[in-house]
């Protein structure tokens, strides 16, 4: 079934691409960052805060033996803090993204497939831009059925912490 | 150039293969000195000669021309060592050794190796060259009329040994085959062709494919086939048989591996603590599984081990070459060459030890002239010792030569600026020494092309600080010095103290720690004293600013001056209320929940500061995982860790975190020693004591001579006195009752005595129990509860306390003894003291005796009083804040109003260099602040006489 979806996108490739998305709720909005960047879905586990680090940073966490870097997604993309709860989770990141780092979400959503005509990379510079951590950290906006996905790039959210300090 | 070059892998495998086998070749070239003449001899040259052979075969395959010339000079000069061609001579070792960094220095810039220059190195070889050639020349002239047969196999084994190209072989062969009766001309023709040979590697280097092609082809060719040839090309195989030991992998291999290990260890943590105990399968396996898993990261640990003789060897040739240099005679001993340690440990300890090992050759060891002036044997000794203890690793350098004159150290300091007069005159040798350890510290007196090029000591301080280990210099002028390191065995695994703060814990690396200390309760307010906008704690005469670790997580920004006066002034707030509490609790005190405070004494080069945490959980042996580069810019940090709970936690940068706080540690050494800013000052130890059941009496250690346990029957009672005898002597009883305002004494069958350390007549007081010696800061009142024979009253221990004025009770007690005292000529004295507890005593002293005494806090304070009012002595203390006795002195004399006043300094500083300096200064008496009796005889001498002669 893949292998078709995949030659069959390989050969519309000019037409319609589909693209698979975790997604992940922040401040009752859905937010997603391209599947392939994941390495892992974690529940929240004990994080270590690191005192003097911008406040975008939440602190260290062990995930087997390995310690990651977690990011607070809220005030990077311009919302209040909040206190963890029971469905705060983990996004993992794969090291191709950037060194071992993760973000905190507020909860976790589902993988949704989108075809490629159905994401709109136009049109999103501009005012939303300023608050929603800087240039470049949304990618597309994705028109779904129930809502609106925003798709952000992984790959900057390092890099924003960086210029901070 | 570039395209000549073969494929680049097979380049890189030549660099690396190349730079292998330089590493066994330095060391055995270095050895042929020593062998020479020895069975061993013909061996080292044989080994020698297999690497520089495959270098140049090597060399010539993938065309890299110069190194090939290089090579084969060497190969020819070895070839005729190894024949007896040649034997050992001065300079021939240099040589080689020059041959050898050069080709190390092409095969280091491999791709522009070919436009390096060789011609030196060739040139000095092919000196060597020649002679050996012109030996065979005479060895053959000698035996060319004998016998035919005999020459020209001579020939033949020369020409093979000398690698003479194959054409010319052809050719003295062909005219020893012919039967050519000359004998000259073949030999001539041998001649020429090794020099032209020898000649050859500088003229123009030898084409490589030709020869190799030539060789098969001379392999496989006539009869008359060197087998020379052949067994030399045979001798390359050996080299792949002794590498088969070994296999590179990559460091991220391990490291991973040692992080799997590391989790594991963290698995068998987890396991460890869940276990159910009662049943004795699992108790089994798991005992095993922690075995296995220790052994597991023991073993993965011993992979990045290396033996230090690694890096020891190279000083082999480092100390050798110095020497020869410097004109001296250098010996290097090396022991514990089998010590191992983590690589990456041993990579960074290259510089900081080849700068050690210059420093001594180059300033420590003296000229060949000058050891045997100075008894010892002409030729120096550097050793470099290896060795385990307590879980480091100890590296020691000794050196015997003229070793660092702290006079030197002393003037330089001066000059420099790095320390004041002051400063230096209160440390110790060893302080001094260690003074060179300071950054724009060198020793060098004159710059030498060896050491002093502006790099000091201190980066090898740093060096080595920043591996987590610590140094130490001895030295003994005339003896030679001993550098001292130790160094942890890895930075993968530390051990570190885990201290929670808040709700988190950190952990802080041990090479840090001095000591912890503890406060309890009442302490917790009053120990920790104010200095400007620093806390300080007093631990044992020292002043350590301290930094509260939970105020320094708070705030993300460097703590300014005005962060720091908040906190320390929130605290000390506190302190009043917890101790306005606790007075207004009255008795019931000890109910209050306890109060205590943790602090962790950490070292930051040389400089000490206390560290408050919540609380101290324990040491641990933690696996160190860096800093995430996006927070690397904050310096509180060293790394992170994950705990035996699997919860990660930070290991602290104390550097940093003293950074951070800002701790100014030369600040709060000044503003400490301005005492006008302090709250509280003087700290004494004192004597606390009971005579009557209800008052707390205290007494300073410092007028106490001892304290006699007597037996009550044993007082005599004589003329309305009470005796008793003590060491023969009858020593007069005092009962503080008769004298003071006090309950009687109460007595006991069994009771003390405090002999005071300065008396005329032997006397003692009467003690029914003592209490305890505190070290407290006295702030006497002598307002509330005046009465002679009490220097004051102060609260210790929650209790009103009465502190005796032992000299003054006596003098009550038996005026008699002071009768003629009474006599003495009056006189103004200006008493100079800081202490005002001192200044309190020493005043009364000088009262008592009828003199008018006026008190000044400082030398500046002592110059105001004199500007304005006439004395007729001053008597100043050395130690005190703003102007010191010193400074006080030489102002004075300098041209004050009564700068002929006569002066007397009153000390604690008893020795010679301190009455030297004092009398130096300007002071005519030096008198020691504990001898009251001579103080007052001084004074009584200085004052008859200035009166005298005034009138």
């Amino acid at each position: 079934m893949e292998t078709i979806t995949a030659q069959k996108s390989e050969k519309e490739k000019a037409v319609v691409q589909n693209r698979q998305f975790c997604t992940f709720w922040l401040s009752g909005r859905l937010f997603g960052v391209q599947i392939l960047d994941v390495k892992e879905i974690h529940p929240e586990v004990a994080i270590t805060p690191i005192f003097h680090a911008p406040r975008e940073v939440k602190g260290y966490v062990n995930i087997r033996g390995q310690v990651y870097l977690i990011l607070d997604l809220r005030p990077m993309l311009g919302f209040e803090s909040k206190e963890i709860d029971r469905k705060s989770c983990l996004v993992i990141f794969k090291a191709t993204v950037g060194e071992s780092f993760g973000v905190l979400v507020d909860q976790i959503g589902d993988v949704v497939e989108i075809s490629s005509d159905q994401i709109e990379t136009g049109g999103i510079d501009g005012g939303g831009q300023e608050k929603m951590g800087g240039p470049g950290m949304v990618q597309s906006v994705c028109k779904l059925p129930q809502s609106l996905l925003v798709v952000l790039d992984a790959r900057k959210f390092l890099g924003s912490i960086e210029t901070k300090q | 150039m570039e395209d000549q070059f073969a494929d680049q892998s097979i380049l890189d495998d030549f660099v690396t293969e190349a730079k292998e086998h330089l590493e066994t070749v330095e060391e055995a070239v270095l050895g042929l000195e020593k062998q020479a003449g020895s069975a061993g001899f013909i061996d080292a040259v044989n080994q020698i000669f297999r690497v520089v052979h495959t270098i140049k075969g090597t060399a010539g395959f993938v065309g890299l021309t110069k190194l090939q010339a290089v090579a084969h000079a060497g190969e020819t000069l070895l070839s005729m060592l190894r024949a007896g061609e040649l034997t050992m001579k001065p300079g021939l070792v240099d040589a080689l050794l020059a041959a050898i960094d050069s080709i190390r220095s092409m095969i280091d810039d491999v791709s522009n190796s070919n436009s390096h220059n060789i011609t030196d190195v060739v040139a000095r070889m092919e000196t060597f060259i020649l002679g050996g050639i012109s030996n065979v020349v005479a060895e053959v002239e000698k035996i060319k009329d004998q016998n035919r047969d005999k020459v020209v196999e001579r020939l033949d084994a020369f020409v093979a040994s000398t690698a003479v190209s194959l054409n010319d072989t052809a050719r003295i062969n062909t005219a020893a085959a012919a039967g050519d009766p000359s004998m000259d001309s073949i030999f001539a023709e041998a001649k020429a062709a090794a020099e032209k040979s020898a000649v050859a590697a500088k003229a123009e280097p030898i084409p490589s494919s030709d020869d190799t092609a030539r060789i098969s082809q001379a392999q496989a060719g006539p009869p008359q086939e060197k087998p020379a040839f052949v067994e030399r090309r045979g001798e390359r195989t050996e080299f792949v048989d002794r590498r088969q030991e070994t296999i590179r992998i990559k460091l991220s291999i391990l490291d991973e591996l040692m992080q799997l290990a590391g989790e594991l260890v963290l698995v068998r943590n987890q396991q460890l603590l869940s276990e159910d105990r009662s049943n004795p399968n699992s108790r089994a396996n798991i005992q095993r599984l922690d075995i296995v898993t220790s052994e597991l990261q023991e073993t993965i640990m011993a992979t990045r081990m290396q033996p230090i003789g690694n890096l020891f060897n190279r000083f082999t040739r480092v100390v050798r070459d110095l020497g020869q240099k410097l004109g001296k005679q250098i010996e290097l001993d090396i022991t514990g060459a089998d010590v191992e340690l983590d690589n990456t440990i041993l990579e960074a300890l290259t510089d900081p030890m080849t700068h050690l090992v210059r420093n001594s050759c180059d300033h420590g060891i003296e000229m060949p002239a000058d050891r045997v002036k100075a008894g010892k044997k002409e030729a120096g000794k550097v050793s470099l010792r290896a060795y385990h203890r307590s879980g480091q690793i100890n590296i020691e350098m000794v050196d015997d030569g003229k070793g660092i004159n702290p006079e030197v150290i002393r003037r330089k300091a001066l000059e420099k600026g790095l320390k004041t007069e002051a400063e230096l005159a209160e440390m110790g040798e060893k302080e001094i020494i260690s003074l060179i350890l300071l950054p724009g510290f060198s020793t060098a007196e004159k710059l030498s092309d060896v050491s002093g090029r502006g790099v000091g000591m201190d980066v090898v301080k740093t060096g080595i600080e920043r591996l987590g280990g610590t140094l130490d210099i001895e030295s003994h002028v005339g003896k030679g010095s001993t550098v001292h390191m130790r160094l942890p065995l890895t930075l993968a695994i530390i051990p570190c103290l885990i201290v929670l703060v808040g709700k988190y814990r950190y952990a802080i690396p041990q090479v840090n720690l001095e000591e912890l200390v503890c406060l309890y309760d009442k302490d917790v307010a009053t120990k920790i004293e104010c200095a400007g906008d620093t806390e300080v704690y007093r631990l044992r005469d020292k002043l350590l600013p301290i930094v509260r670790l939970d105020e320094v997580m708070k705030r993300n920004k460097p703590f300014t001056g005005a962060d720091r006066s908040s906190i320390t002034e929130e605290n000390r707030q506190r302190q009043e209320k917890y101790l306005a509490d606790i007075a207004g609790a009255g008795e019931d005190g000890a109910a209050q929940e306890p109060h205590s405070l943790n602090f962790i004494v950490v070292n930051v080069s040389n400089n000490s500061f206390g560290l408050v945490v919540d609380k101290v959980i324990g040491t641990e042996e933690i696996v160190v995982k860096p800093v995430h580069p996006a927070v690397k810019s904050l310096g509180c940090y060293a790394g992170s860790t994950v705990m035996g709970d699997g919860r990660v936690a930070l290991i602290l940068d104390v550097q940093g975190v003293a950074r951070h706080a800002g701790v100014n540690f030369d600040g709060a050494k000044e503003a400490i020693q301005d005492r006008s800013t302090l709250r509280t000052t003087d700290t004494q130890r004192v004597l606390l004591f009971k005579s009557g059941p209800t008052e707390q009496l205290a007494a300073p250690l410092f007028i106490i001579k001892r304290i006699e346990t007597i037996k009550t029957e044993n007082i005599e009672h004589i003329g309305g006195r009470e005796y008793i005898t003590i060491e023969g002597q009858s020593t007069l009883i005092l009962r503080p009752d008769r004298y003071l305002a006090v309950t009687p004494t109460e007595d006991k069958k069994e009771m003390f005595l405090i002999i005071p350390r300065v008396a005329r007549h032997p006397f003692g007081v009467l003690v029914s129990q003592l209490l305890d010696t505190i070290e407290t800061t006295v702030e006497l009142n002598t307002e509330s509860y005046a009465e002679e024979g009490l220097l004051g009253t102060a609260i210790i221990k929650d209790k009103m306390t009465l502190f005796l004025d032992i000299d003054s009770i006596i003098r009550k007690a038996e005026p008699s003894w002071f009768a003629s005292g009474g006599g003495r000529p009056g006189g103004k004295i200006l008493l100079v003291e800081d202490s005002p507890f001192f200044r309190r005593l020493v005043k009364k002293y000088l009262e008592a005796e009828g003199y008018d005494v006026m008190v000044a806090e400082n030398g500046q304070d002592g110059l105001a009083q004199l500007a304005s009012r006439d004395f007729d002595l001053v008597i100043s203390d050395i130690q005190m804040p703003v102007m010191d006795g010193m400074a006080f002195i030489k102002n004075l004399r300098a041209g004050s109003r009564q700068k002929d006043i006569p002066a007397i300094a009153l000390t604690a500083l008893n020795n010679e260099k301190d009455r030297t300096s004092a009398k130096d200064a300007g002071f005519d008496h030096y008198e020691l602040k504990m001898n009251r009796d001579q103080l007052l005889s001084t004074v009584a001498a200085v004052m008859s006489a200035g009166v005298g002669s005034r009138n």
